[in-house]
């Protein structure tokens, strides 16, 4: 008798989660989550375009700053001769500012992509996009 | 004679336990430390608008622990998102060394919603004489590179738990 409730429990426990795992698998589709839940995806996206755009800029920044601080490092060195540690010399410094200048290019560069995607996004949620389930609906997306 | 045998076999746990709790504790003391208590440290009650504040005390705080006179920021950014509620401040600081030398120090800062207040996240001083920075292809070789790392941690902890556990407090340099 016991074990027939304990089957019986777990069948309807294990339908559950099935049913979980579908319907939040669903949700995580574009198609399903615009359709029901649009301002949902909307915020979620948005927010993290948000915050990696902030990300960018702030890594940007820290470049820019280290940048500062080897220059400083560099002045120290001219003006003093002496080196504050072993890895700091002339030759290092050098290649520090020029290891900083292409970080900062490709650091320029993400935040000018994070931008866009935020844009984008703000984009699609002003002109009410849906994904639609037919793939000529998918195609336009962005445009 | 069981219990002689008993007690035998008792002692190596004895002796293991001896070890294992002061090293776990340890362990325990320097995650709930990092994670929860020297984040938040000195920052608690100030809103989000009071994110200046935050800095400062952040970059004092940080500044006296590494022995250097705090001269003020060059550049501070506040940021937040509009949908969520996160926020970010961070910034460069002018600081002295001793013998006059300049040194940069960051300091970034990050509002935890969840607790209601500023939390320090990532903060050091620019460019130290052991910073990657100045590491090329071959030197430091690959085991340095390890040892250099332990000792960068090993010390970021220690001013940590001076800064929050020491007898100066901040902005007393």
């Amino acid at each position: 008798m016991g074990g027939k409730t304990f089957e019986r429990v777990l069948r309807v426990l294990l339908l559950a989660a099935l049913l979980l795992t579908a319907y939040k698998g669903l949700m995580a589709t574009p198609e399903f989550a615009t359709a029901f839940f649009p301002e949902r995806f909307y915020r979620g996206k948005i927010n993290d375009a948000e915050n990696s755009l902030i990300m960018k800029e702030r890594h940007y920044d820290f470049n820019e700053a280290l940048d500062k601080a080897v220059r400083i490092q560099l002045e120290e060195l001219a003006r003093t001769g002496e080196s504050p540690g072993p890895l700091v010399t002339g030759q290092t410094l050098r290649l520090a500012i020029e290891k900083n200048e292409a970080k900062r290019l490709r650091e320029a560069d993400s935040v000018l992509v994070a931008r866009e995607k935020l844009a984008r996004m703000l984009r699609l949620e002003a002109a009410g996009w849906r994904m639609g389930f037919d793939c000529e609906s998918a195609s336009g997306a962005g445009r | 004679m069981d219990a002689k045998k008993a007690a035998s076999r008792l002692w190596p746990k004895i002796v293991a336990a001896a070890v294992l709790v002061p090293l776990l504790a340890g362990a325990g003391f320097m995650i709930w430390f990092g994670a929860w208590r020297y984040p938040a440290f000195e920052l608690a009650g100030l809103p989000k608008t009071g994110y200046a504040e935050a800095m400062d005390i952040a970059g004092r705080g940080m500044a006296q622990s590494e022995g250097l006179a705090f001269e003020g920021f060059d550049f501070m950014k506040y940021r937040q998102v509009e949908r969520g509620s996160e926020a970010f401040v961070w910034g460069a600081a002018k600081c002295r060394d001793a013998s006059g030398g300049q040194h940069v120090l960051w300091v970034y800062l990050e509002w935890s919603g969840k607790r209601g207040q500023w939390l320090r996240n990532y903060s050091l001083v620019m460019a130290d004489p052991e910073d990657e920075i100045f590491y090329t292809r071959d030197n430091p070789g690959q085991w340095d590179r390890i040892v250099m790392a332990v000792k960068r941690i090993w010390k970021m902890n220690r001013l940590h738990l001076a800064e929050v556990y020491g007898d100066q407090k901040p902005g007393t340099f």
